[in-house]
C-alpha cells in the first residue's frame, strides 16, 4: 500500500488526506463489504419484511407436500420435486437479484452514485448481489428443512456436499445474471431476458421432474442451463432413491466451476463493456 | 492550450473538450429507442483551469453542457475530443484514480442512503474509497463537525431536513480529504439561510484545504457571495470565463438614478433625457436612466442645466449580477473567452 498522495500546492492541507492507492485485493474485500453493510441496512430497517419473506417460502412447500399426499407421490418422489422448486427458488435471487436492484438504482438516481465509488465497475455486479445470493440459498435450505420437517427423508450426511454445489449453483447464476444487467445498462430493460431464461431454466432444469422426460429435441438445451446441474448433483446427494438418469455430483461440481470460470469472465467483460458503451453515448442514468 | 497559462498549482485542466451526444446505432433501437434524433453538441472546446484555492462557479441555462463537463471529469462519461486531467489524472484513462481525488456532490438528495443513518453513509462511502477503520473513527466526526451536522451523527437520513441533507452530501465529498470538489448545485433544493450557511462553509473550506472547486448553481446572488471566478456557458461554448470584477469592468452599465426635490422638474429632466436617446423610467421625484458610449454619466449630468439646483440626490446603483450575465449572452458573442487567462 503506498502512502497517501500528495499534492504541490505549496501549503500543506489543514486536513490531510487519507486517498492513496490500493491494491486489487483491497479493493475487492472493500467493495464487497460495503455493498453487504448497505444490504443489512435495508434488511434491519425492514425486519418483518425479512421474516416474512422467510415464511413465505413455507407455503410452497406446503402445497407441493399436499398435492403430494393427494396423488400419493412417494416420500422420493416428493423429495424430487422439493429438491427441484427449493433449488429453484435459491438459484432464482442470484439470476434476478442484480437486474432488480441496478433497474432500481437507475431509475432513482443513485447508480451514479455507486459509479463514482472509486472501485473497478466490474467488481459492482458481484457486489451488489452478494446478499441477495446467500439469502437465497438460506431460502433454499428452509425449504428443503420444511420438507424434512413435513417427514421428507434426506441423506443428512450429503449435507456439506449439497450446499458447495448449491453455492457453485448461485455463483453460475450470478455470472448470467452479468449478462442480463449488462443488457440492461444499454436497454434499460433487464427483465424480458430475466424472464425468458428463468421460466426457461425452469423447464429445462427439470424442477418438478427428471429432465429425462424431456424430448430428445429440447434435453439437449438443458446442458446449457446451471439448473440443470444443480438440481440433479442435489438430487443425487440428498434423496436415498434418486432419478435414474441424475448426474454424478463429482461430474456435476466440475461442469459447475468450469461454467463459472467461463460465464463469469465473459459476463464481466461484458457488463464492464456495456458501461462503457453507455458512458460514450450518456445513456448510463437515462 | 489557447489561452491559457498553466502554473504547478492547476487542479483541473480542461483543454479543447468537447462532447458529442451521438444517437445510439440501429443494432442497439431493436431493443430501445434512441434518445436523440440527431448529434447534439454538448461541450464544443471547453478551456478550463481551476487553481488549488480556487473556486470557478459555472452559470449557463439548461443545456448549457455544465453536468456533462462535471460527467466527464469524474468519469461518468467520456469526452468526444479535447483533454482533460485533475492533478495530471487524464480524465479518460485515469478515472478511477480521479474519483478517489475528486469529491463530487451530485445535486439530488437521492444519492444518500436514506435509510441509514448519517454515519453509515459515511462508512460506507470512506470503505469504498478505501479508508481504513481507524481513520473512518477519527474523520466521521470530524467531517459532521464540520458541516455542522454532530448532532445528527445517528439521525436516519430521510427524517432529516433538505438543508441537513446537503450538508451531508458535502461531508461525504469531504470525507477522504479530496484535493477537489465538484459541487453541481448544491444548493438546489436548500431554503435561502441554510444555502447562505453552505457557501460560507465551502468558502471556509477552500481557504483552509486550498481545494479547487467547481460548482454549478442557478442562484447568481450565491456566485456573487462566493467571489469565484465564473465560467459563463452556453450551447456548449464558454462565453466568459474570469473573475467577477473584470465581468464587471467590462460589461457593467449602472443605472444612474436622480431623486429631484420637484416631482415637475422630474419629469422635464426625464423627457430631456428621452430626447438623449436615452432609456429613462421616471417615479415621482426618481428619475432613472442607464448612461451608455454616447452617453457618459458626465455628459447626462451636465446636460441638467438649471434642474441641477433641483437635485436632491444622486445615485449609481449597480447591474444586477443577472442583467450582466443576460447582457453577455445577448451581446457578448463576439467576446466569447475574453475573460480567459
Amino acid at each position: 500500500m503506498s502512502a497517501p498522495t500528495t499534492l504541490a500546492t505549496g501549503a500543506e492541507p489543514a486536513y490531510p488526506s487519507a486517498v492513496r492507492d490500493r491494491a486489487f485485493r483491497r479493493k475487492v474485500l472493500d467493495t464487497l463489504g460495503a455493498y453487504i453493510r448497505i444490504d443489512l441496512v435495508e434488511e434491519r430497517m425492514f425486519p418483518a419484511s425479512t421474516i416474512l419473506r422467510y415464511v413465505a417460502v413455507v407455503f410452497p412447500v406446503l402445497l407441493y407436500y399436499f398435492q403430494s399426499s393427494f396423488f400419493a407421490f412417494s416420500d422420493q418422489q416428493f423429495m424430487l420435486i422439493l429438491i427441484g422448486a427449493a433449488v429453484t427458488a435459491g438459484l432464482q435471487d442470484a439470476l434476478t437479484g442484480l437486474t432488480q436492484r441496478l433497474q432500481f438504482a437507475q431509475e432513482r438516481g443513485t447508480l451514479e452514485t455507486y459509479l463514482v465509488e472509486p472501485v473497478p465497475w466490474a467488481l459492482i455486479p458481484v457486489a451488489m448481489n452478494i446478499w441477495r445470493s446467500i439469502t437465497g440459498a438460506v431460502l433454499a435450505c428452509v425449504m428443503v428443512g420444511t420438507g424434512c420437517l413435513l417427514g421428507a427423508p434426506i441423506e443428512a450426511a450429503s449435507i456439506p456436499a449439497a450446499l458447495l454445489v448449491l453455492f457453485l449453483g448461485i455463483a453460475a447464476c450470478n455470472a448470467v445474471g452479468t449478462f442480463a444487467a449488462s443488457f440492461l445498462i444499454l436497454f434499460k430493460r433487464g427483465e424480458p431476458v430475466i424472464m425468458l431464461y428463468s421460466l426457461a431454466a425452469g423447464v429445462l432444469g427439470g424442477t418438478l421432474f427428471a429432465v429425462s422426460v424431456l424430448p430428445g429435441w429440447i434435453r439437449w438445451a438443458s446442458y446449457l442451463v446451471p439448473h440443470y446441474y444443480v438440481i440433479s448433483a442435489e438430487r443425487q446427494l440428498l434423496m436415498a432413491d434418486p432419478p435414474a438418469d441424475a448426474m454424478s455430483p463429482l461430474v456435476a461440481t466440475g461442469i459447475l466451476v468450469a461454467f463459472c470460470v467461463v460465464a463469469f469472465a465473459v459476463g464481466l467483460a461484458v457488463f464492464d463493456r456495456s458501461l462503457r458503451l453507455a458512458r460514450r453515448f450518456g445513456i448510463l442514468s437515462i | 492550450m489557447t489561452g491559457t497559462v498553466r502554473t504547478g498549482e492547476d487542479v483541473i485542466v480542461l483543454a479543447g473538450l468537447t462532447k458529442l451526444y451521438e444517437p445510439t446505432p440501429r443494432w442497439m433501437r431493436l431493443f430501445a429507442r434512441t434518445h436523440i434524433t440527431e448529434p447534439v453538441r454538448a461541450l464544443d472546446g471547453v478551456d478550463l483551469v481551476v487553481r488549488a484555492g480556487e473556486i470557478c462557479a459555472v452559470v449557463g441555462p439548461n443545456g448549457a453542457g455544465k453536468t456533462s463537463m462535471f460527467r466527464i471529469i469524474v468519469g461518468l462519461t467520456d469526452a468526444s475530443g479535447g483533454r482533460g486531467s485533475v492533478l495530471g489524472l487524464d480524465v479518460g484513462t485515469d478515472s478511477e484514480r480521479i474519483r478517489q481525488v475528486v469529491g463530487w456532490m451530485p445535486a439530488e438528495d437521492r444519492s444518500l442512503l436514506m435509510r441509514a443513518t448519517a454515519r453509515e453513509n459515511l462508512l460506507l462511502h470512506g470503505r469504498l474509497q478505501g479508508m481504513r477503520k481507524h481513520e473512518l473513527v477519527e474523520r466521521i466526526p470530524h467531517v459532521l463537525a464540520q458541516v455542522n451536522l454532530t448532532a445528527q451523527t445517528e439521525s436516519v437520513v430521510a427524517g432529516l431536513s433538505a438543508g441537513m441533507k446537503a450538508r451531508l452530501r458535502l461531508a461525504r465529498a469531504l470525507l477522504p480529504g479530496p484535493r477537489a470538489l465538484i459541487l453541481d448545485e448544491p444548493t438546489g433544493a436548500v431554503d435561502p439561510i441554510a444555502a447562505h450557511e453552505l457557501l460560507t462553509l465551502i468558502m471556509g473550506l477552500v481557504e483552509r484545504e486550498r481545494l479547487a472547486v467547481l460548482i454549478s448553481s442557478h442562484r447568481l446572488e450565491e456566485i456573487e457571495a462566493l467571489r469565484s471566478q465564473a465560467l459563463l456557458m452556453e450551447s456548449g461554448r464558454v462565453k466568459y470565463h474570469g473573475d467577477l470584477d473584470s465581468l464587471r469592468d467590462r460589461w457593467e452599465r449602472p443605472q444612474l438614478e436622480l431623486v429631484f426635490t420637484d416631482p415637475e422638474v422630474a419629469g422635464r429632466v426625464a423627457a430631456e433625457l428621452v430626447a438623449q436617446g436615452l432609456t429613462v423610467t421616471a417615479e415621482g421625484a426618481a428619475v432613472r436612466c442607464r448612461p451608455h458610449g454616447r452617453n457618459p454619466v458626465g455628459r447626462v449630468l451636465a446636460g441638467l442645466g438649471s434642474h441641477t439646483a433641483a437635485l436632491a440626490h444622486v445615485r449609481e446603483i449597480p447591474m444586477p449580477l443577472r442583467d450582466l450575465i443576460a447582457q453577455v449572452y445577448t451581446r457578448g458573442g463576439d467576446l466569447a473567452g475574453s475573460g480567459t487567462r
